[in-house]
């Protein structure tokens, strides 16, 4: 029996690899723009605020509110990260949400509606996420092409099996 | 000492401006490549601290291109620390690559050399 990672075209591996590839270098790319910029931009202000108060300087009830709002900011674009890394919860209506998610950020360049007639559950986490990163690779496609106008990204079931197909309205 | 910093983003650049002000420095600011390539022929700076990256262009470039009156002493700030990128920063004129997000003594740290330089050219 041959093993399951030994299994499909050259092409194949190498398309996988292509997309494992441009997701490390997108994520190290938001890590670099966003957190990592806050996080310098926090570690500056409050050695700034320490080197007052070492030196029987006051500070400012704003400065402490912009380090608040600055570590916000931090945290909310470190959850963004966490979310594209791990876009599908434990919990079996997650991949229902994450869908959801991947067409609300679609169509901010693109228009893109999530359609689930009815609800699928999908109790399984590995199966959930590989189905997740299917219609992501998908609309990816579909967004680099030059002829959609729109996308559907539909969840069903077919024989008690979830299915999940994306489609372009050209 | 007069110090130019190029940064886009803008929280970094105001608390890194007030920062260096406080440790007694001038400080002079850009946002973009193509702002300080405006500014930094006039802004007699003795120190340069720039972005990697920027929205329109790089550090790189910007040393490279900046028709600067007299030498400077420059500090590269990215959150690429790859031996490349510390290689190219290297290769531009950067006398240091800080990786982001830095601690505030490692620059005054790199700073302090640049002083005591200063002091005796």
């Amino acid at each position: 029996m041959s093993d399951p990672a030994d299994t499909g075209s050259r092409p194949a591996r190498l398309d996988k690899q292509n997309a494992i590839d441009r997701e490390r270098h997108e994520v190290g790319q938001a890590l670099h723009d966003t957190v990592c910029q806050s996080l310098g931009g926090i570690a500056i202000l409050v050695k700034l605020l320490a080197r007052r108060v070492k030196s029987g300087r006051t500070i400012e009830v704003e400065e402490l509110d912009e380090l608040a709002c600055m570590t916000d900011r931090a945290l909310g674009e470190a959850r963004a990260l966490s979310r594209k890394l791990l876009p599908v919860q434990l919990e079996s209506a997650g991949l229902m949400s994450a869908l959801e998610e991947l067409a609300t950020e679609t169509a901010r360049t693109t228009p893109c509606v999530f359609v689930c007639e009815t609800p699928v559950f999908v109790g399984d986490a590995p199966t959930a996420l590989a189905l997740y990163r299917t219609a992501e690779e998908a609309v990816r496609r579909l967004l680099d092409s030059t002829s959609k106008t729109a996308i559907t990204i539909k969840l069903s079931e077919r024989d008690g099996e979830p299915a999940v197909r994306v489609i372009a309205d050209r | 000492m007069h110090i130019f910093v190029v940064e886009n983003h803008a929280d970094t650049l105001k608390w890194l401006s007030l920062y260096l002000e406080d440790l007694g420095h001038t400080v002079s600011s850009a946002r973009s490549m193509h702002d300080a390539l405006e500014a930094l022929p006039s802004a007699e700076c003795e120190v340069l601290i720039s972005d990697i990256g920027l929205p329109d262009g790089d550090g790189w470039e910007l040393l490279r291109r900046a028709e600067l009156p007299h030498p400077v002493f420059a500090i590269a700030m990215s959150g690429f620390g790859m031996n490349a990128d510390r290689g190219k920063s290297k290769a531009a004129g950067f006398r240091h690559h800080l990786l982001k997000p830095f601690q505030p003594d490692e620059l005054e740290t790199v700073l302090d050399e640049a002083a005591a330089e200063l002091a005796a050219s």
